[in-house]
């Protein structure tokens, strides 16, 4: 049997947790780990980096956000039906972080969701992950979600946690943008009755599947492709770009989304982006400033949220809520 | 009728075409062509021939010499003899310019006006001149908007770029020159309606751009239209002028069927799509047309990132700001009755098709560059 109605399906909690080291552009410049001008970068919208001590502190990170996604949404661990981890980097769905270097490959089976699951006595829960979608695991996490909710009615909620940090001493600057540490989580739910779901789209083009050698290109196609994706989803969505009220960006550099907004006829008041700046954390971005607007009381009930993410991979996805 | 005919620019975009059409039109045309010389010399311009049978396969070069010289320098660099062997010269065709809107002011003073003052004062010497063609562009309307009409600018517009300016001041120079001048001025050529371009240009290196993926977004009004032409028109209707001796200013240009910005990225995109491999993937997108304000803050941020291929691509769109920033169409009534037919006579839409097959197949090369060469008169 099939649940009829997705809008049932919403986002019941949502917890993120920021690296707690932080770390000024001037001193990732003076340790060489930028590669474009910190002037550049703060025009660009970058204040610091916020890092994670070590790979053991991150995973921590991520255990404190979904056990406060879990209590956000009011429910208790073994009501947790499905987990699903969600990381960009492949190291970061492994416990070893060096698990990839090293002979004995069995060190590389050590999941970070099975290692959850037992953390958080999740014990109603099955285990699975999304991956190789870069910045937007975390959406395809919670398309996966809200799908095995419509569609399997055993499943009721489903725990969605993303965890991605760089490696210590590594360069902090991705395609103009400058990369945090961070972990979030988020429960999705029927019957919820906040921030429901009303529609998902996405667009992969493997045509760009090398970022490295078509960074250019990747640059090139973002905003056609972007705008496309958005109109396609406010179509699927039976909405136009007027009724927008809020688009729950990410961290990447700031003057694309005056670009992309101004692309949509979306104003620009409407870019959600309360509270202190965090740069770009992978998967994390939407859900800090969808955590945010959940607690900030100005915003009214029913208001249109836009959500959008792209990943290298290339995917190109957007989500829809109603508050 | 016999005519001796001095072209210069004959290693330019238009000439190759140029040259087919009058040797091709006429059995008396004799063509006394003036480049550069550079490299090795020989009877006949290898490269040059090379070139032209892109365009007529069946093209004879007895009637064609070749002779090196250099409009910028007094009598083109030619001797006392050369230029008394060209006394039997009854057309010049003045085709040589320098074309890139990047220029400097002193390039374009250079090449472009006292150039066309050294081919005239050479012209003066010609006793038997019935005609003199000075080929200019469409561009001189510089910041005009509107229709503008086959007659000189003045006041001088206002400028975009220095190429704009100095074949203004060039076509002062031949209204003064008391010659029998008439002056042609070109829209873009996109290249043969068989897809040959001899020198490619701001458009093509457009094309390649889009090829690649690399443009997001031109910045245009929608309706802003771009006048191109096929090479051959252009070629076909200097032609008829020289052989029907027309006089003062024409604009060989699609005028009102100029195709608007939309038409031209969707013709390029299909185009694209049929012959070129990354397109037939399905996956790149076509550029998007913006206003001139989400254009410049994409250029701010992209000039910010100091990326050397967003610098280049920002440099190719540059070219086109003009062109869209400033809608014009151009009068076009004359050359329709010197080709007694609706002008462009070739679809710009076949022939940009055409040039991407091409250009995608060969990976925009022209044909293989040969040293030059050129025999004195």
């Amino acid at each position: 049997m099939i649940r009829e109605n997705v809008q049932q399906v919403g986002i019941s909690g949502v917890a993120t947790q920021i690296g707690s080291c932080t770390v000024s552009l001037k001193q990732l410049a003076c340790d060489g780990r930028l590669s474009s001008e910190p002037g550049i970068l703060r025009e660009f919208g970058f204040e610091n980096a916020h890092l994670f001590r070590d790979a053991s502190d991150g995973r921590e990170m991520a255990k404190k956000a979904a056990e406060k996604a879990i209590q956000d949404a009011g429910l208790k661990p073994g009501e947790i039906d499905v987990l699903i981890w969600a990381s960009a980097r492949p190291e970061s769905h492994i416990m070893n972080q060096d698990a990839f270097k090293d002979t004995d490959f069995m060190s590389s089976f050590r999941y970070c969701s099975g290692w959850l699951q037992n953390e958080l006595e999740l014990s109603g829960a099955e285990v699975m992950a999304t991956a190789q979608q870069g910045c937007a695991s975390m959406f395809a996490a919670a398309r996966v979600a809200c799908n095995m909710i419509v569609s399997e009615p055993h499943v009721r909620n489903v725990l969605c946690v993303g965890f991605d940090m760089l490696p210590p001493g590594s360069s902090r600057e991705i395609l103009y943008n400058v990369i945090s540490d961070a972990a979030c989580a988020i429960v999705l739910s029927t019957d919820c009755e906040k921030d429901n779901w009303l529609g998902y789209h996405q667009i992969s083009k493997g045509f760009y599947w090398d970022p490295v050698a078509s960074k250019e290109e990747i640059v090139a196609a973002y905003f056609p492709t972007s705008k496309r994706l958005i109109e396609q989803l406010l179509e699927q969505s039976d909405l136009t770009a007027d009724q927008i009220d809020y688009v729950i960006p990410t961290g990447v550099n700031r003057n694309s989304w005056d670009i992309l907004l101004e692309l949509l006829q979306i104003p620009v008041e409407r870019l959600y982006e309360a509270g202190p700046k965090f740069g770009h954390t992978i998967v994390a971005d939407n859900f800090v400033y969808l955590e945010r607007l959940r607690q900030d009381p100005k915003i009214p009930d029913g208001a249109n949220m836009l959500l959008f993410t792209y990943g290298f991979g290339s995917s190109w996805c957007g989500i829809m809520l109603k508050h | 009728m016999s005519r001796q005919i001095l072209l210069t620019g004959v290693t330019g975009a238009l000439g190759p075409n140029l040259l087919a059409e009058l040797l091709g039109e006429d059995q008396d045309n004799r063509i006394i062509a003036v480049c550069r010389p550079q490299g090795r010399r020989a009877t006949v311009n290898e490269s040059l021939k090379a070139a032209v049978q892109q365009i007529n396969p069946a093209a004879e070069f007895d009637r064609l010499q070749i002779v090196g010289g250099d409009i910028t320098k007094f009598n083109l660099g030619l001797s006392g003899a050369d230029v008394q062997w060209l006394g039997g010269v009854t057309q010049v065709i003045h085709a040589a310019a320098d074309t890139r809107f990047t220029q400097t002011a002193g390039d374009g003073q250079c090449t472009n006006v006292c150039g066309t003052q050294n081919v005239i004062a050479l012209a003066r010497k010609l006793r038997n001149l019935q005609r003199f063609v000075h080929v200019s562009t469409t561009c001189v309307a510089g910041q005009q908007t509107g229709r503008i009409p086959e007659t000189l600018a003045l006041p001088p517009p206002v400028f975009v770029n220095q190429y704009e300016k100095s074949k203004w001041l060039a076509e002062q120079v031949i209204a003064k020159s008391c010659l029998p001048w008439t002056i042609a001025r070109i829209s873009t050529c996109i290249g043969s309606s068989n897809g040959f371009v001899n020198r490619y240009g701001a458009i093509h290196k457009m094309v390649q751009l889009i090829e690649r993926g690399l443009v997001p977004m031109i910045p245009a009004a929608t309706n802003a239209t771009v006048d191109l032409i096929s090479t051959d028109d252009a070629a076909q209707a200097i032609s008829k002028v020289v052989k029907h001796n027309v006089t003062g200013i024409l604009q060989i240009c699609a005028g009102s069927r100029a195709l608007e910005i939309g038409q031209l990225i969707s013709t390029v995109v299909q185009s694209l799509r049929q012959h070129s491999s990354p397109w037939q993937s399905g996956q790149l997108e076509p550029p998007l047309i913006v206003d001139r304000e989400v254009y410049q803050q994409f250029e701010s941020a992209a000039k910010k990132s100091a990326n050397r291929i967003y610098a280049e691509v920002m440099k190719s769109l540059e070219s086109f700001l003009p062109v869209l920033h400033y809608p014009k169409t151009y009068q076009n009534q004359r050359v329709k009755q010197i080709v007694d037919a609706e002008f462009p006579t070739c679809s710009i839409q076949q022939s940009i098709d055409r040039v991407i097959q091409r250009g995608s197949k060969n990976n925009w090369k022209t044909i293989p560059n040969e040293e030059q060469e050129f025999v004195h008169a």
